[in-house]
């Protein structure tokens, strides 16, 4: 149901299962992003998008924010709703996100036909500081999941943990955007519902990873360099 | 030099010093790579297909090992005969996924009508070094464990016979990737490497855009080939880095 005013597409009845898979990481809490993706302007624009899952992956003390989400109601079946959603979630798992991020890629992994999206927080690597063996062992470090996502050719909002204030994930995040791969989002903005319509523009013009200008159709990897440094080459 | 004669240790002392430390320098800058990267890299020496071959990968935690094991992915067995793995002790994530990743291997050339063998445990290792850091540990022991994870470093590179060593160290990261570095520094110092041995590379995590990690910072000055993911990065690093599009 989209609400008065909204400048959001109206929902096709009918339409094909379509899921938004949100992950914060396993390095550190991001309750802020968990909770502006459980805020009712951000799920009606979902809903208005034809999304009918939000998935999360929220990390330590997540769940909280999913049980004091205004706009969120659980029926007597104990499952989450709000606006229209689906919304289930959970806090890490053990042997990564390879098949949640594959659920978003609409070739009907969990039933859903439909392409989905990809929130997710822009920490690729576990920061050397403060890691557990129970985070060395779960989620995201499974491939990084941003890469996960550009492989998939899934549209993706990158966003970075404002409490995490290493940089590089904000460079990060801003050179993908800047060459067209994600949207860029700032958790403090609050403009989600704005970050999904950039996304669904984007899925008309999906780049394909890797770039083009890399010369290579698929990364090769460092298989080439290896080569060099042990003597092997083409001499003809 | 009245000081230097009240003595008779100190004079010889100081010329050894005179000499030592030059030499030291001197075999330093011999070993060292250039301020500035040839471009291309210089060839090696060319190498024929069959010859034994090892290759050293440090791994580290969780998105270094993963971004190293994606950037292997098309390793040719023919050409690297023999792998070996450092990980951390206690990072069974790491060990876990060299052995999953040796699984592809094997059957990669198991689809290949057996043209390469070089697979299978007795094709490679892993080996287990202390932790340079343990989580929470405290600052002022670093230096100590540090110094247990450099011997831990040592005694896999001096493992088997002289031509058995590592020809090539990879890394990306983590601290252990700096500590196998200078270990095999010392070595190819003290002439214990091997000839042509323990050549190293580095590779800059795809999530470094336009800042070099901690290990990169210290290693850009140390290592033989030093790659970055990204043009951005290149540019400010000028000829110290090479970069050859994104790699993982």
């Amino acid at each position: 149901m989209a609400s008065e005013g909204s400048s959001f597409p109206e929902p096709v009845p009918g339409a094909p299962r379509k899921l938004c898979f949100v992950t914060v990481g396993a390095t550190a809490p991001f309750n802020s992003l968990i909770r502006a993706v459980l805020e009712r302007p951000f799920l009606q624009a979902l809903s208005s998008y034809g999304y009918t899952d939000l998935l999360l992956q929220y990390g330590r003390g997540g769940d909280n924010a999913l049980k004091e989400a205004e706009a969120v109601d659980v029926d007597q079946d104990s499952l989450y709703h709000g606006e229209g959603i689906r919304i289930a979630g959970f806090a890490f798992r053990e042997d990564g996100l390879s098949y949640e991020m594959k659920t978003t890629s609409g070739r009907g992994f969990g039933g859903f036909e439909a392409q989905g999206l990809i929130i997710s927080h822009a920490g690729m690597l576990p920061l050397a500081s403060s890691p557990t063996r129970a985070m060395l062992t779960s989620v995201d470090i499974g491939s990084g999941s941003i890469l996960e996502g550009l492989r998939l050719g899934v549209p993706m909002i990158v966003v970075p943990n404002p409490q995490l204030l290493d940089n590089h994930q904000e460079d990060l995040a801003e050179e993908l955007a800047g060459q067209g791969y994600v949207v860029h989002a700032d958790v403090q903005a609050k403009d989600f519902e704005d970050n999904v319509r950039q996304a669904e523009e984007m899925r008309q013009r999906t780049r394909s990873w890797p770039p083009v200008n890399s010369g290579e159709a698929a990364p090769a990897g460092i298989s080439e360099i290896i080569d060099e440094e042990l003597g092997f080459r083409n001499l003809d | 030099m009245s000081f230097l004669t009240s003595h008779p240790i100190l004079f010889p002392a100081f010329l050894t010093l005179l000499f030592a430390v030059p030499i030291f320098f001197l075999r330093l800058i011999w070993l060292l790579p250039p301020r500035v990267l040839e471009d291309p890299p210089p060839q090696q020496p060319l190498r024929k297909l069959g010859t034994p071959t090892h290759l050293l990968i440090v791994l580290g935690s969780g998105g270094h090992t993963a971004e190293m094991l994606a950037m292997l992915r098309n390793l040719d067995t023919a050409h690297v005969t023999r792998r070996s793995y450092i990980v951390s002790s206690g990072d069974d994530f790491s060990a876990r996924k060299a052995v999953d990743f040796e699984q592809t291997l094997e059957e990669r050339a198991a689809t290949q009508d057996g043209k390469s063998s070089n697979v299978g445990p007795a094709a490679y290792s892993i080996h287990v070094v202390p932790r340079a850091r343990r989580i929470y540990q405290p600052l002022y022991t670093a230096p100590f464990t540090s110094a247990q994870c450099f011997a831990g470093c040592l005694r896999v590179l001096l493992a088997g016979r002289k031509q058995e060593r590592p020809d090539l160290i990879v890394t990306n990261g983590p601290a252990t990737a700096v500590i196998v570095v200078f270990a095999a520094l010392v070595l190819k110092f003290a002439g214990l490497a091997g000839r042509g041995k323990m050549r190293t590379v580095y590779v800059e995590s795809f999530a470094r855009v336009k800042r070099l990690s901690l290990s990169g910072r210290i290693l850009v000055w140390v290592v033989d080939r030093f790659l970055v993911q990204w043009e951005t990065l290149r540019k400010q690093l000028g000829a110290k880095a090479e970069y050859r599009g994104v790699l993982v």
